[in-house]
């Protein structure tokens, strides 16, 4: 048997849009007649002779042909421990009405025969009971026919072992039955102590359409209480809770989104509202939703959504995130289900929600949205993700994510930028993760993206990040390398090296490795001072840049030439490249006897330490 | 109706036996919850109360020993391709071993029913007899057997 819930009531408009926003499932809508009076309806239902005529309290309780041999069936929750469901062995065999019931304040009460299953050892008997309802059990051969028509006509082998009755259409409590309908009104009074008496309330009128406790919200755990402010009232059972809103309808609130949402909605203070909705199937996945909130002005205003997949379990999702979920398609779109509760972030600024986009019930990739009041809600996923949790997401160098992920320029590179905020939400500094196939996700921020993105960022000669960022051991110093997808050249790639108190210089194409086989500049060179200086000297194309302590000249009568200490600065005295020694062809190497020595086009330098440079 | 004669309406047709009396009750209608009412024919031979449920409660209190009823149900068109439906035509002579005393909707001392579910021309309908007692079973059969026999049931247009 299937019990599906439907969309009803007030702000349908609204309610429909979130359902439709969500994905959801076509439900049918379910249309109470019109409540009338009290009096006019309780004499409607309950024939004179319940009102006017003295009756015993059992046949008060049970109404008439409650005995055994009354010819009628008992109902299910006589026999089944109050659930108002068809037992385990039997099928929903069809179903009648009685209209204007007063056990279903006014509208239309259903009866439901439940016939059993073949080969099921049902035999007639009279119900062990102490209550009024002894009405016998699978003792008549009888079928409806309004329901389950793919089993076939058997004469004498589908017995009525009970009813269950709801103020629920069956064909909404139950797909397998037909909106074909028979009213018979002789069995209108007819009813059970496990039953909901005369008027009951919304919840427990609801709560026994969907079977009483042995249905999926349980055993009945408080008494109806009043909502705070006016709003309804609501009862919580074992594995739930039914909420008759003054604004919106009735609304049940069961496992598993109940176990997300208990101690947040109801009574207590409340983050996210009351139910606006029944849970309703979404399309995609197997999941399933239900939204929360409260009203506002003449609709509602949706505070959260409960959402949930059986692969990841039921988790809320919260505004603003869960505006940002909503436009980038929900559960269907680019982030999937949510795999965590959205929850604020450590500075309490902002709040943020976990996604995993899911394929035949695996996690394809995780997700996230973190919204700032300042910066907006952004979402990023997969291997950015992975790196901006493991560099402390919010709370690390590269703070809130200030855009989507974007396309990168190249096929498969992707990217977020970032800024750290101060105080008063302002940006403090910039950052960015770069994902691509060939590097995988670098995170490049502070002075080193500052200077990146004033080259070009990723379409400058220096492209796209290499390698995560190193910083020195004495924490002055950070560098990171980059380097084009394709078709490198001796002046594309590079690096950036930041310095505290410097500045943070490119060090570019066959430069870089110089500097990092320099250790990084803990050798000789130092950290660089200035960015790459091109001329051309007599026909000979320079590339050269200055570090602390030394420089690196390179050219093609003298690649990657490292010069430092006094013959750098005599070569300097003597005019440097446009001077009398030309370009140097190569480094400065230290002799056997400790000497050092340099090769120039037109020279030679040789430092004798204590004596000075001659050549 | 009561008396021989012919009967028709909503593209059912039958002759009712003498002493008989025969009621068609319709027409299809859609209720205010969404459910659909389709016609239902009752037919008994005796004075068929006025009110009445569609399988008979109301009716088969008033039954004696000799007493016979039947109730022909329509279903929605849907129902006539599905397998509780696939018997084709009207049934017709039914004999006394059809009928049982646990085949009734409500189980009444001396009773015994008859159910058959079938589909004439894309239409779905329950036939549902009750014989009184043994007296019945002579005469009363007889008589069903020969409403049954003369029922007719027509293929309804359908609404362009």
């Amino acid at each position: 048997m299937k019990v599906t819930t439907t969309l009803s009531s007030a702000p349908d408009a609204v309610l429909r849009r979130l359902s439709r926003a969500l994905g959801g499932a076509t439900w049918s809508r379910r249309s109470f007649l019109v409540r009338t009076s009290l009096f006019g309806s309780a004499l409607a239902t309950e024939p004179r002779a319940f009102v006017l005529e003295p009756r015993s309290a059992y046949e008060a309780v049970c109404g008439p042909e409650a005995d055994c041999g009354g010819g009628f069936t008992a109902f299910c929750c006589t026999i089944d421990h109050g659930t108002n469901l068809c037992p385990e062995g039997t099928f929903v065999g069809g179903w009648w009405k009685a209209d204007r019931s007063a056990f279903c304040r006014g509208a239309a009460r259903y009866y439901v025969d439940c016939n059993g299953n073949a080969g099921w050892p049902w035999h007639c008997h009279c119900p062990e009971t102490a209550g009024c309802d002894r009405r016998h059990v699978a003792c008549v051969q009888f079928r409806y026919g309004n329901c389950h028509l793919e089993i076939p006509e058997r004469a004498y082998g589908s017995p009525v072992v009970c009813r269950v009755v709801t103020c629920t259409p069956p064909w909404v409590w139950d797909e397998s039955c037909t909106t074909t309908s028979f009213i018979d009104e002789f069995t209108a009074a007819q009813s059970a102590p496990c039953l909901p008496k005369p008027w009951p309330s919304k919840v427990i009128m609801r709560w026994s359409d969907l079977g009483g406790p042995g249905g999926p919200l349980g055993k009945q755990e408080t008494q109806i209480e009043r909502l705070p402010f006016g709003n309804g009232t609501w009862a919580r059972f074992r594995y739930g809770a039914i909420f008759d809103l003054a604004w919106g309808g009735v609304r049940v609130v069961e496992e598993p989104v109940w176990a997300s949402v208990r101690g947040r909605t109801g009574s207590t203070p409340t983050s996210i509202g009351y139910p606006l909705e029944d849970r309703v199937a979404l399309l995609e996945g197997d999941g399933w939703a239900q939204a929360f909130g409260h009203k506002k002005g003449s609709g509602v205003d949706e505070l959260a959504l409960a959402v949930g997949v059986r692969a990841l379990g039921t988790h809320l999702v919260a505004q603003p995130v869960l505006a940002k979920w909503r436009a980038l398609g929900a559960q269907g779109g680019v982030l999937g289900y949510p795999s965590r509760d959205t929850g604020p972030t450590a500075d309490g600024t902002s709040t943020y929600g976990y996604f995993s986009k899911l394929q035949h019930g695996r996690t394809v990739y995780r997700g996230a949205i973190y919204a700032n009041p300042s910066v907006g809600a952004h979402w990023l996923r997969g291997a950015i993700l992975d790196t901006y949790k493991a560099l402390q997401s919010e709370a690390g160098p590269l703070g809130y994510p200030t855009s989507d992920e974007l396309r990168g320029g190249a096929p498969h590179a992707t990217y977020n930028d970032f800024a750290v905020l101060d105080a008063a939400g302002r940006v403090a500094s910039r950052g960015a993760i770069f994902s691509t196939l060939e590097f995988g996700a670098r995170p490049v921020t502070g002075p080193i993206y500052e200077k990146w993105v004033a080259l070009g960022a990723q379409q400058g000669s220096l492209g796209f990040p290499r390698a995560d960022p190193t910083t020195t051991p004495d924490g002055l110093t950070s560098f990171e390398a980059f380097s084009p997808l394709k078709s490198a050249t001796s002046t594309t790639g590079g690096g950036i090296v930041a310095t505290k108190g410097v500045g943070a210089f490119a060090v570019l194409g066959s430069l870089f490795p110089v500097w990092l086989a320099d250790l990084g500049g803990a050798g000789v060179l130092g950290v660089p001072t200035a960015d790459e200086v091109d001329q051309n000297v007599e026909g000979v194309a320079l590339r050269s840049q200055r570090f602390a302590t030394g420089a690196v000249f390179d050219s093609a009568v003298g690649r990657g030439c490292v010069l430092y200490g006094p013959i750098l600065t005599t070569y300097g005295q003597r005019g440097g490249p446009t001077g009398s020694l030309g370009l140097p062809t190569s480094s400065v190497v230290v002799l056997g006897n400790g000497d050092e020595q340099a090769s120039f086009q037109y020279g030679t330098l040789t430092y004798v330490p204590g004596q000075g440079v001659s050549g | 109706m009561t008396g021989i004669g012919r009967l028709e309406s909503h593209g059912i047709s039958l002759l009712v036996p003498r002493g008989w009396e025969a009621r068609f009750n319709g027409p299809a209608a859609r209720h205010d919850d969404g459910g659909d009412a389709h016609p239902y024919l009752h037919a008994a031979n005796f004075a068929l109360p006025a009110h009445r449920a569609p399988f008979g409660a109301g009716v088969v209190g008033e039954m004696g020993p000799a007493s016979a009823f039947v109730a022909l149900l329509e279903y929605g068109p849907e129902g006539a391709a599905t397998p509780l439906f696939g018997s084709r035509g009207v049934p017709v002579r039914l004999q006394g071993g059809d009928f049982s005393a646990s085949t009734l909707q409500r189980s009444v001392r001396g009773q015994s029913g008859c159910q058959r579910f079938f589909h004439v021309h894309g239409r779905a309908f329950c036939l549902y007899v009750v014989l009184g007692g043994r007296v019945a079973h002579q005469r009363g059969l007889e008589d069903v057997n020969a409403l049954l026999w003369s029922l007719r049931v027509h293929a309804l247009s359908v609404a362009p």
